[in-house]
């Protein structure tokens, strides 16, 4: 598994996380870095694979992360309406709401749903103006 | 444009302008090595679908895995790194078309690189075609009846074009290759032909000398470059030839007839192998991909005639392949060979006795045949061939020249005549009138008198001669594609009295 990539690693860790009881879990976590840092794996790469493990073990709880940017912070409410609105709406178990922010968009709201990225800010729809203006 | 038409413009633009959200797939850089990108996410990615890298680049989805997308870069690698994001555009590669490419040279994604400036779309706005597109159906094609001619008297007399077929020029490395496929784009000249040459991994230095000489030639009116130098990526040299082929297309689609050149496809498929192999596509024979015949068979099929009812025009197809030791039988080669409809084989033994074109016209062959010749070259032609085989039988005997029989010399005689008159310089073609003339002269038994050394100062005479003193029997050709009883009558009169002066 020397070429794997990190969703690859990924998958194998949960497979075995899966089934594993309570103790063998905390084992297989150690063995997991171990293992990574022995093949001189870069940190973007574990970062990465730590990543598509959160990921796995989150969609197997039914558990879906929405990337919200927007140019001011998310209040505590604002966030568990928009997460019990997506919930709603998509049908998850549950929705986590994380707030980025970004002052660049100038106002509005982009949100990032899986691959897919769903911009309704300013910035998108003035870089959307001027594309269809020099075309 | 006048400065407050564009203001408006402007302002319409804005007033239409409806401010929606905007959706778009993204994915996320894995790894960048060699020209290939390895992307996560971008689930919903068709494939060949083009993707924008942060740094603007472009690529094209080439590899749908299971958690990663391979994408090959058309752009420097620079500037991308593990962790970019990159989105998926939504579209398919396409290639600014128009008529404003004529005269132009632009790289395979259609940027100009001729240092004339970009390339301004009509006012109505830009138009773009798919690089890859499905090749017309069979109910909308029409026959190959109507010739190209290169004006290489070998080629026109013996190996017939006609125009929407594919006819290859293979052969060894600086056998005159080019030279054949760049003498046909020269004789197009008021053939009311467009001509697409696409350079595939060729060097720069050849591609500047090409574009000199068709500028110089007036060639350039009405012809288009694209290219893929051997510098230039291996994704834009795998795309060139499609990109080529879709310019091509944007003129058939006007009903014109076009002529494209891919020089050369032995290069292109070398593109493609090391793209296949940096996206980790098992290697098959000579480690081409599997699917390499298709590469070929997909661009080539596009070429074909169509029929009035589909909207005419054709596209004729002169790809080019370079052998290694004058091997035909090798995977490239035969693969091209047994697409196209036709080919013609260079040899190096014959340019280096000084036959060039080198032209083997023993292994070379139109599939399409006389029915891309005037009724006039049919005539003259018909029997060359023959004669030439003949000849080449009877040249082993040669060293015997005192025990043959009087119609073997003769024989004998009249094919190194043939040899000679069909060898001709580079950037020289022939009009078909003349060839007429010439080829007529030869296989009637006119030339049989004239010592070899002399054949091609009599050729050159006689065409002058006739210009002056028969015109009437050119334009004969020209308007009506053959000559009258009395026309010929008048040509043998014609040829006796040259002959008269010549000797004298």
């Amino acid at each position: 598994m020397k070429n794997a990539k990190p969703h690859e690693y990924a998958r194998s860790f949960y497979s075995l996380y899966s089934k594993a009881d309570e103790k063998t879990k905390l084992a297989l976590i150690k063995n997991t870095a171990r293992t990574l840092a022995k093949q001189g794996k870069g940190k973007t790469f574990i970062d990465r694979t730590l990543q598509e493990i959160e990921l796995l073990l989150e969609k197997s709880a039914g558990i879906e992360r929405i990337k919200v940017d927007t140019q001011t912070a998310l209040t505590a409410t604002k966030k568990e309406t928009l997460a019990k609105a997506f919930e709603k709406k998509l049908g998850f178990k549950k929705v986590i709401i994380d707030n980025f922010l970004d002052e660049r968009n100038i106002a509005g709201m982009k949100l990032t749903i899986g691959d897919t990225v769903y911009d309704y800010t300013v910035k998108g729809r003035l870089e959307k103006l001027t594309s269809r203006l020099t075309r | 444009m006048a400065k407050n038409t564009i203001v408006e413009q402007l302002k319409k633009d804005i007033a239409y302008f409806q401010p929606k959200g905007n959706q778009k797939t993204e994915g996320v850089v894995m790894e960048v090595f060699d020209g290939i990108v390895n992307a996560s996410g971008l689930s919903s990615i068709k494939a060949s679908e083009m993707v924008q890298f942060a740094n603007g680049e472009l690529g094209v989805a080439m590899n749908l895995l299971e958690g990663s997308v391979g994408i090959i870069v058309l752009g420097s690698m620079r500037g991308i790194r593990e962790g970019d994001k990159v989105t998926a555009t939504g579209k398919i590669l396409e290639i600014p078309v128009g008529d404003e490419l004529i005269g132009r040279t632009i790289d395979a994604l259609g940027q100009s690189i001729d240092g004339a400036g970009d390339i301004t779309p009509p006012t109505g706005g830009k138009k773009s075609y798919p690089i890859e597109r499905i090749a017309p159906g069979v109910i909308t094609r029409k026959s190959v009846d109507q010739p190209v001619q290169t004006g290489i008297k070998a080629i026109d007399a013996l190996i017939p074009i006609g125009r929407g077929q594919r006819e290859l020029i293979i052969g060894d490395r600086q056998t005159g290759k080019t030279a054949i496929a760049i003498d046909t784009i020269l004789n197009q000249a008021g053939e009311n032909m467009i001509c697409v040459y696409v350079a595939i991994g060729q060097k720069d230095s050849k591609l500047r000398k090409i574009e000199t000489l068709l500028r110089e030639r007036g060639a350039m009116d009405y012809t288009v470059i694209v290219s893929a130098s051997a510098s230039a990526p291996a994704a834009l040299q795998y795309i060139a030839p499609y990109a080529g082929a879709a310019v091509s297309e944007y003129f058939m689609d006007q009903g014109k007839d076009v002529l494209v050149v891919y020089d050369d496809l032995s290069k292109h498929a070398v593109a493609y192998r090391e793209i296949s192999l940096l996206l980790r596509r098992p290697p098959g024979r000579e480690a081409y991909p599997g699917d390499v015949f298709y590469l070929h068979s997909r661009l080539l099929e596009r070429a074909c005639r169509r029929n009035k009812e589909s909207g005419g025009g054709s596209i004729t197809a002169l790809p080019i392949i370079e052998t290694q030791a004058g091997d035909i039988s090798a995977y490239i080669p035969t693969n091209v060979i047994s697409i196209t409809d036709g080919q013609i084989f260079l040899e190096t033994d014959l340019f280096y006795k000084g036959i060039r074109p080198a032209v083997n016209v023993g292994f070379s062959v139109s599939r399409v045949g006389s029915s891309a010749q005037i009724k006039a070259m049919k005539k003259v032609a018909g029997t060359l061939k023959l004669d030439l085989a003949q000849f080449r039988e009877l040249e082993a005997f040669s060293q015997f020249g005192s025990d043959l029989d009087e119609a073997t010399k003769n024989q004998l005689e009249r094919g190194k005549r043939a040899v000679e008159v069909l060898k001709q310089p580079q950037y020289s073609p022939m009009i078909v009138e003349h060839q007429t003339i010439v080829l007529y002269a030869l296989t009637r038994g006119h030339m049989d008198s004239i010592a070899i050394t002399d054949i091609k100062r009599f050729e050159g005479g006689l065409i002058d001669y006739v210009e002056s003193n028969a015109p009437e029997f050119l334009s004969e050709i020209r308007t009506k594609n053959m000559w009258s009883d009395e026309g010929e009558a008048e040509l043998k009169q014609v040829i006796g009295d040259f002959k008269k002066i010549f000797n004298s």
